[in-house]
């Protein structure tokens, strides 16, 4: 069992093409298998469509594609992580959940500059633990902007 | 509570008090007015006004009283109700509304002294009376006994003697007997008695139980009205009877006498005069109301007082208007509940999921191979009839008399009349027709539209009307009625109908038509509704901007409705919105398109038709047209528009839907099936996510899946844009 401590955070750690990502836990809402998704119109390749959440709609955003890693097929063995921002409910396609983990002040580093653009859009923070690195996704950069899709 | 919640309800309230104002005001006829409704107009008044100086709203505290006053001026004399009047009241309970909307919002504060100086004319109002709401708000710390006092000597002004027993129910409201004392300790030289006589000793004393009544005295130059308004606030939780006299008798309990005399006569039940059951049965019915009643007259059979004549037939009513009005309160209490719309809103999500969730359930069975006449077959009908049902009353819940919005539209009128100099009546039918609130709040627009224009460019001039040999003041009829589950909001004005002459050369003019255009008279009226087109050639204030019809028409469709008109030369004209009774659910046409399901409403569609290839024309270099009798149709490829599937090439496997959008701007939407017609709930793409151009909405299906709504205004109008920068053809050929 992880140890409750009230400077800890929790973060979920996910697994897209090989590489580890997190988000922290407090926005996650479930997890889901996967499902087909309704495409939209002209939409950008990374958001795969709109799927049926308990009578919600929310939109699903492939991290793989959004990223710029390459893009993998989506199957059923693919994970749809339901979270929150704000009031808005929106889910993340990724290959497989690795593990939950529990975090110090002392294991979360800012994002190094590496002068990676990939690392300044999308990365908030980075989590240390033992040998493991893992970049936690902003999820604030991952949906398109309104203004550019709004007619 | 904070005190910006406790406000907040304040002004709910206020609006609800308003349109009892206005659907008071505009009940009463002067040629039989009724005093109920005079009072219950005046108690809205009233309770804006309390309320008002609680909040320290001093310029809403100022008019109301000016206005209270005027109201009190015809509830004393019923027989002074006039037109004219009436109108001078509905105008200020407009001004009323703008001051409780700038209380509530901020803004310029408005300046109601023009509206008082016309209010005090019109009512002879002494102008000096103004200064009393302050005292009224500003309660002066004045030290009272309620121990004896002697009783001073009359010489001027009237004495009356007031009896006082509060309910328990008073208490319970928060109300304090010592404001009420202090209040009329205002209003001149007073004293008060306290009746402790019933008090019980320690052992038997009751916390739920009142034992106190009082025996008030007070000499004073106030009217009885004005003595009674200081227990405004508390008549209903009260046993109160004010007595005029001079003074120079001892009336010691003569009033409370007589009720019990009267009572001992009538019925055999034994009677405490301290029985609190007496007080409800007093109040609730009706034959002991008039038991109450009957007080003034006996007072004079027994010499006690001299009263003058007027005063006592004054009480009679209103003590009679007292009781209706607890009885109407509290039934009125017991009917409705107060309920945040979120809730109901969440609720009728639920019920949307429900619904899917039972036709999932279905279609899983039938696939199962069960029978119908099976246990489990019966099952699953009684929870179709159950959910039935239960989303037949759930949207009951939500559904709301289109009244409100047709009061609105008497001020419309009234504004409208003032700047035009026109004159016109608002007459109302099935202003009780209900309809989903979703819809209710889209209707406001248009109708006030609608009337606008039926006065502006209907109604003629009085003048004008009275050379015709119509009656001077026009009348606009505004009906509401359920047609096959939607609703029909009727606009009919007796004015001059629509020239169609002018329609036809400014439809010219304005490049609407082209000049070889054969149009019969229907379709001359429908060019009313086009973009740009305004007959008036002087633009008003009220409409003639000539964004009017074509702005009603589209918002009436974004609804999912329509709009009409039929005109009759010098007759006038009606105009016509049919209205979907909900938002929330809708007519769709479900279709497929390259392996794609979308709905397209209903309502939208004209007619489905194939089509052969001849029928098709490339324009230009990309927009197809297809014709369609003697028009040209912009062919909309649904699948490729959407970026779904490349552009289609063969035209004559697939179906068209020919969609109208608005006048003159209909497009062809071009799909490979159509494969049904199904109700379907409508969930926001916004709330999870953006606004999707060419899609409406999304809806989930039966099976779970989720179709899109196609947006059909914007994917026509895209495609009606192409073709005619395309091709600069005219598509009305």
């Amino acid at each position: 069992m992880l140890e409750k401590n009230s400077n800890h955070e929790e973060f979920i750690i996910f697994r897209v093409q090989d590489q580890e990502f997190c988000v922290e836990m407090s926005s996650t809402r479930e997890l889901r298998g996967w499902t087909p998704a309704t495409a939209l119109p002209n939409s950008a390749d990374y958001l795969v469509g709109i799927i049926n959440l308990r009578g919600n709609i929310i939109p699903i955003v492939d991290l793989a594609k959004r990223l710029g890693l390459a893009a993998s097929e989506q199957s059923e063995r693919h994970v749809i992580i339901v979270v929150r921002l704000q009031d808005k409910q929106f889910g993340l396609l990724v290959d497989a959940v690795s593990d939950i983990v529990s975090v110090g002040p002392d294991d979360i580093r800012p994002v190094p500059n590496t002068n990676s653009e990939l690392a300044e859009e999308f990365f908030k923070q980075v989590i240390v633990q033992d040998k493991r690195i893992v970049c936690q996704i902003m999820l604030e950069q991952l949906l398109p902007e309104l203004e550019v899709i709004a007619a | 509570m904070n005190l910006d919640e406790i406000k907040a309800t304040f002004f709910v309230e206020c609006s609800d008090l308003m349109s009892e104002l206005e659907s008071g005001l505009f009940s009463i006829t002067p040629d039989d007015p009724d005093i109920e409704i005079v009072n219950s107009v005046f108690r809205a008044v009233h309770s804006i006004k309390g309320g008002a100086g609680s909040f320290g709203l001093d310029e809403l505290v100022h008019f109301s009283h000016v206005f209270e006053n005027a109201l009190d001026f015809i509830r004393t004399d019923i027989a002074q109700v006039t037109q004219e009047r009436l109108d001078l009241l509905l105008r200020a309970s407009d001004l009323l509304a703008d001051i409780i909307a700038v209380s509530r919002d901020g803004g310029d504060s408005i300046d109601a002294s023009a509206m008082t100086a016309e209010l005090e004319l019109g009512f002879d109002l002494q102008s000096g009376d103004d200064s009393e709401p302050e005292e009224e708000i500003e309660y002066a710390a004045v030290p009272i006994s309620i121990m004896d006092m002697e009783l001073g000597q009359p010489d001027d002004g009237n004495q009356y003697k007031i009896s006082f027993v509060a309910d328990m129910e008073l208490y319970l409201c928060g109300h304090d007997p010592r404001q009420i004392f202090r209040e009329l300790s205002q209003l001149g030289e007073y004293s008060a008695v306290c009746d402790t006589d019933e008090v019980p000793s320690l052992e038997e004393f009751n916390l739920d139980e009142t034992h106190l009544s009082w025996q008030i005295e007070i000499k004073t130059d106030k009217s009885e009205d004005e003595i009674r308004e200081v227990f405004e606030w508390v008549d209903s939780y009260c046993e109160l009877s004010i007595e005029a006299g001079n003074g120079e008798v001892d009336l010691s309990d003569a009033d409370l006498d007589d009720v019990f005399a009267d009572f001992e006569e009538g019925d055999d039940f034994p009677v405490d005069p301290f029985d609190e059951s007496l007080n409800d049965d007093c109040l609730s019915a009706e034959d002991d109301a008039s038991t109450v009643v009957e007080l003034p007259v006996k007072k004079e059979k027994s010499g006690a007082v001299e009263a003058l004549a007027e005063d006592n037939n004054k009480p009679e009513p209103k003590v009679a208007a007292a009781a209706g009005k607890k009885t109407g309160n509290s039934v009125k209490k017991s009917k409705t509940i107060r309920v945040e719309s979120l809730k109901v809103d969440s609720m009728i999500n639920l019920m949307g999921e429900l619904v899917i969730s039972q036709s999932m359930l279905t279609e899983e069975i039938n696939a199962s191979g069960v029978g119908l006449s099976t246990s489990l077959g019966l099952a699953l009908t009684q929870l179709q009839n159950l959910t039935r049902e239960i989303q037949g009353s759930v949207m009951a819940i939500r559904a709301q008399p289109v009244q409100p919005v047709f009061m609105r539209m008497s001020r419309v009128i009234r504004e409208i009349c003032n700047s035009t100099g026109k004159k016109a009546n608002l007459v109302f039918e099935g202003e009780h027709t209900e309809v989903d609130s979703t819809v209710i709040e889209g209707l406001v627009d248009p109708i006030t539209h609608l009337i606008r224009n039926a006065i502006d460019h209907g109604v003629e001039s009085p003048e004008k009307r009275l050379e015709m040999g119509k009656p001077e003041v026009g009348t606009i009829q505004l009906s509401a009625s359920h047609n096959s589950g939607r609703i029909l909001i009727e606009i009919k004005d007796d004015g001059a109908g629509i020239n169609r002459a002018r329609v036809l050369e400014k439809a010219l003019e304005n490049g609407v038509i082209s000049s070889d255009a054969n149009l019969s008279d229907n379709e001359i009226d429908d060019l009313i509704f086009a973009a740009g087109f305004s007959t008036n050639e002087v633009v008003t204030d009220v409409s003639g901007r000539g964004v009017g019809m074509d702005v009603v028409r589209q918002s009436v469709q974004a609804m999912g409705g329509r709009v009409s008109i039929t005109s009759t030369p010098n007759s006038g004209s009606v105009f016509t919105l049919s209205l979907p009774l909900t938002l929330a659910i809708l007519d769709g046409m479900v279709i497929n398109d390259s392996n794609k399901v979308f709905v397209i409403p209903v309502s939208s569609v004209i007619e489905t038709m194939s089509v052969r290839s001849s029928d098709i024309s490339q324009i230009g270099t990309g927009g197809k047209v297809v014709k369609l009798r003697n028009n040209l149709v912009p062919i909309v490829d649904v699948a490729n528009e959407m970026g779904f599937a490349p552009p289609r090439t063969s035209y004559e496997e697939g179906t068209i839907l020919i969609v109208e959008s608005g006048v003159n701007s209909i497009g062809a939407f071009i799909v490979d099936s159509i494969i049904g017609q199904q109700q379907v709930v409508i969930k926001s793409l916004e709330r999870n996510f953006q606004r999707v151009p060419s899609i409406a909405a999304a809806t989930i299906l039966g099976n779970g899946n989720i179709a899109l709504v196609l947006d059909v205004d914007n994917l026509v109008n895209k495609k009606a844009k192409e073709v005619a920068q395309q091709s600069n053809l005219k598509l009305t050929a």
